[in-house]
């Protein structure tokens, strides 16, 4: 709808412009035929009226055709008539949409049952229209259907969907829309059973019967007083069914009717009521006859359902037998399974308890067995006792005699090994001192620890093996050794004999020159300067003396011992191995005399 | 890690010659260098920068070789091996 106004709206807009353009050429035509009398860019006042738009520079020839007196051209259209046509539009398009929907939904509502529903129910006034569009269609086709109200007092007879029926339709009469003919609507359930003829009196079992029991009606079955007397009277054995009362009745009415509009005479009113009398007695006779089959049927259809209750109670006790058979063996096989168990548990127990039983059997010989052992040994004891106290009595004195042994024994045997040990340490001793004298360092180490294991806890040996120095292990230098280092250490003395106290470069050097100028001295000299000190020590070494060099060596001072102290280190540690050595000799000696 | 043998002592006497007159030598020529080098840039090559560097140089060595002989270490790094 919008989209058709928008529409709309842009083609009159198009319009609008396409009328401005025409207008604005004809114009500028106009000004092309006649020349300018006015100066562009003054326009006259009327100019601004004539033209809607506002003058603007570019547009000056259409103020000077204005100005001009020119016949002007026809002004557009006002905006007022558009907004009247708009809204002429729209509500024209607003009530051609609506009827096209209102008669669209009318028509698929007619058309279709389901669109009707929903039509009728959602629509606004939808409801109303398809009623009148059906109303009008009904009167269309059934133009002389009954608008008219009945009589109330007439009776009439009507003619069933499924045939005659003899049910009077005054009570359940609700007018003509409401049939069959006019709504294809289902009817009312209570209306539709009203209408199935129910099933005769006599079958006692269904209960749809007793509505139709309408007791009130127990008046004579000749319902009304004919107005002729000559008329024929239909007259039915009320007795079999009173609810024919009403049938009679409208018949009676409808003889008097054709009576009274002349339609029919006596004769043909007689004949009628003939027929009627053969139809009536036919339909007794139907009906007896009816109920005589709806009888057997009956009897037959309780005969059926007492054999298929029979049957069924049959199939009950079966199935009752067979699920107490089931049940039953469940119950053996039950039995036997926990009777199984059992048996087996009663096995294992008695397994464990023959077990238990031989082990306590076993551990009860065995006790006996050490019982009888330990008798045995205590007679063994008192047997040996005996003996001891009588025979073996004098086994006492030779024990005595065997102590004494002993005692003297380990005396001589303390003697030996004292004596052995001494001889140990002689040996040790000698090989120590070779060790001395070798010609080339010797390890101390091995002989050490051997003198010192057989020294045992001798004091003396101890702490003489513990004074012999660590160096001193593996080996000392011989004397002959000792005097050639002394040989090569001896001119390193000389070179700084002259170096006083704390001195530099020059008192080296001074040093080095002026004792290359010194007398070198022999034999045992006395002084204490460097030559003479030298020179014994030299002495002493040749001699053998070791000690007595290392003793005239340490005498020097500053650089001098200080260049010798290798050689010092190596001599004392000669000289002190020397004396632990006559030490420990003493010592052997010693031992050779104590035991 | 190297064991280093320990100089005998009638060795240490050289040592320390030996030390010494590295020593010297080596400021000395230090003091050469200087000496030509500041004649070539400042004096237009004359001898006496020369003469003077050298003079500089034995003399630090000698003042550091009569340290070295009382005991001190004045002048030499010790570089442990």
């Amino acid at each position: 709808m919008l989209r058709i106004m928008s529409a709309r709206v842009t083609a009159q807009q198009q319009r609008l412009v396409a009328s401005r353009l025409l207008h604005s050429s004809v114009a500028r035509s106009n000004v092309t035929n006649v020349p300018p009398t006015s100066v562009p860019g003054t326009p006259s006042p009327t100019a601004p009226m004539e033209n809607p738009t506002p003058a603007t520079p570019s547009t000056p020839n259409l103020s000077s055709s204005a100005s001009s007196g020119t016949p002007p051209s026809p002004p557009p259209p006002p905006p007022k008539p558009k907004t009247r046509n708009r809204f002429r539009n729209f509500l024209l398009s607003v009530s051609v949409f609506g009827a096209i929907v209102y008669g669209g939904g009318v028509w698929f509502a007619l058309w279709n049952d389901n669109f009707h529903d929903f039509y009728t129910e959602y629509v606004p006034f939808g409801e109303q229209i398809v009623m009148i569009i059906e109303e009008r269609e009904f009167q269309r086709r059934f133009p002389n259907a009954g608008r008219k109200p009945l009589e109330d007092d007439s009776p009439r007879v009507t003619v069933h969907r499924g045939g005659a029926t003899w049910k009077m339709v005054g009570d359940e009469y609700k007018g003509p829309s409401t049939g069959p003919h006019v709504s294809a609507v289902a009817k009312d359930k209570t209306e539709t059973k009203k209408d199935v003829p129910p099933p005769p009196a006599p079958v006692p079992a269904p209960p749809v019967a007793v509505p139709v029991q309408e007791p009130k009606k127990q008046e004579p079955l000749v319902i009304r007083e004919t107005v002729l007397p000559k008329l024929p009277k239909f007259v039915f054995d009320g007795t079999i069914d009173p609810s024919l009362e009403g049938v009679v009745k409208s018949i009676n009415g409808l003889f008097i009717a054709l009576t009274r509009s002349g339609a029919a005479g006596p004769e043909e009113l007689g004949a009628l009521a003939a027929s009627l009398g053969e139809v009536s007695n036919k339909f007794v006779t139907l009906r007896a006859k009816y109920e005589t089959e709806l009888r057997e049927n009956l009897d037959q259809q309780a005969l059926v359902f007492a054999l298929q209750n029979e049957k069924r109670e049959q199939d009950y006790k079966q199935q009752l037998v067979a699920v107490d058979e089931k049940w039953r063996e469940g119950y053996f096989e039950e039995r036997r399974r926990i009777m199984d168990t059992y048996k087996k548990r009663l096995i294992a127990e008695l397994k464990k308890f023959n077990q238990v039983y031989s082990g306590r059997v076993r551990n009860e010989v065995a006790a006996a067995n050490a019982e009888k052992d330990k008798l045995f040994a205590d007679k063994v004891v008192q047997t040996v006792e005996n003996e001891r106290n009588s025979r073996l009595s004098k086994l006492k004195d030779l024990k005595a005699a065997f102590e004494e042994v002993m005692a003297l024994s380990a005396d001589v045997d303390k003697q030996l090994e004292t004596a052995e040990r001494t001889a140990e340490l002689q040996l040790a001793l000698g090989s120590l001192t070779s060790a001395l004298q070798a010609p080339y360092p010797v390890p101390l180490a091995p002989i050490v620890a051997r003198i010192k294991e057989v020294g045992g806890d001798d004091p003396l040996i101890a702490a003489a093996v513990a004074a012999v120095p660590v160096a001193a292990y593996d080996g000392v230098l011989p004397p002959a050794q000792l005097a050639a280092r002394f040989k090569l250490l001896a001119p390193e003395i000389r070179k700084v004999s002259l170096v006083p106290a704390d001195a530099g470069v020059a008192g080296f050097v001074g040093s080095w020159l002026f004792s290359k100028l010194l007398w070198k001295k022999e034999g045992k000299p006395k002084g204490t300067d460097v030559e003479s000190v030298l020179a014994r020590a030299e002495s002493a070494l040749v001699e053998g003396q070791v000690d007595e060099a290392v003793r005239e060596v340490n005498s020097l001072d500053g650089w001098r011992k200080k260049l010798a102290e290798d050689w010092l280190a190596e001599g004392r540690k000669r000289t002190e191995v020397e004396f632990l050595a006559r030490v420990l000799g003493e010592e052997g000696k010693v031992w050779q005399y104590k035991y | 890690m190297s064991v280093v043998k320990k100089t005998a002592s009638e060795q240490l006497l050289n040592d320390k010659w030996d030390v010494v007159i590295s020593n010297t030598l080596v400021k000395t020529a230090l003091g050469f260098g200087f000496g030509v080098v500041t004649s070539v840039l400042f004096f237009k090559r004359r001898a006496f920068p020369v003469w003077l560097g050298i003079g500089f140089g034995a003399g630090r060595g000698y003042a550091e070789g009569d340290a070295i002989f009382r005991g001190g270490d004045a002048g030499v790094r010790i570089v442990n091996p």
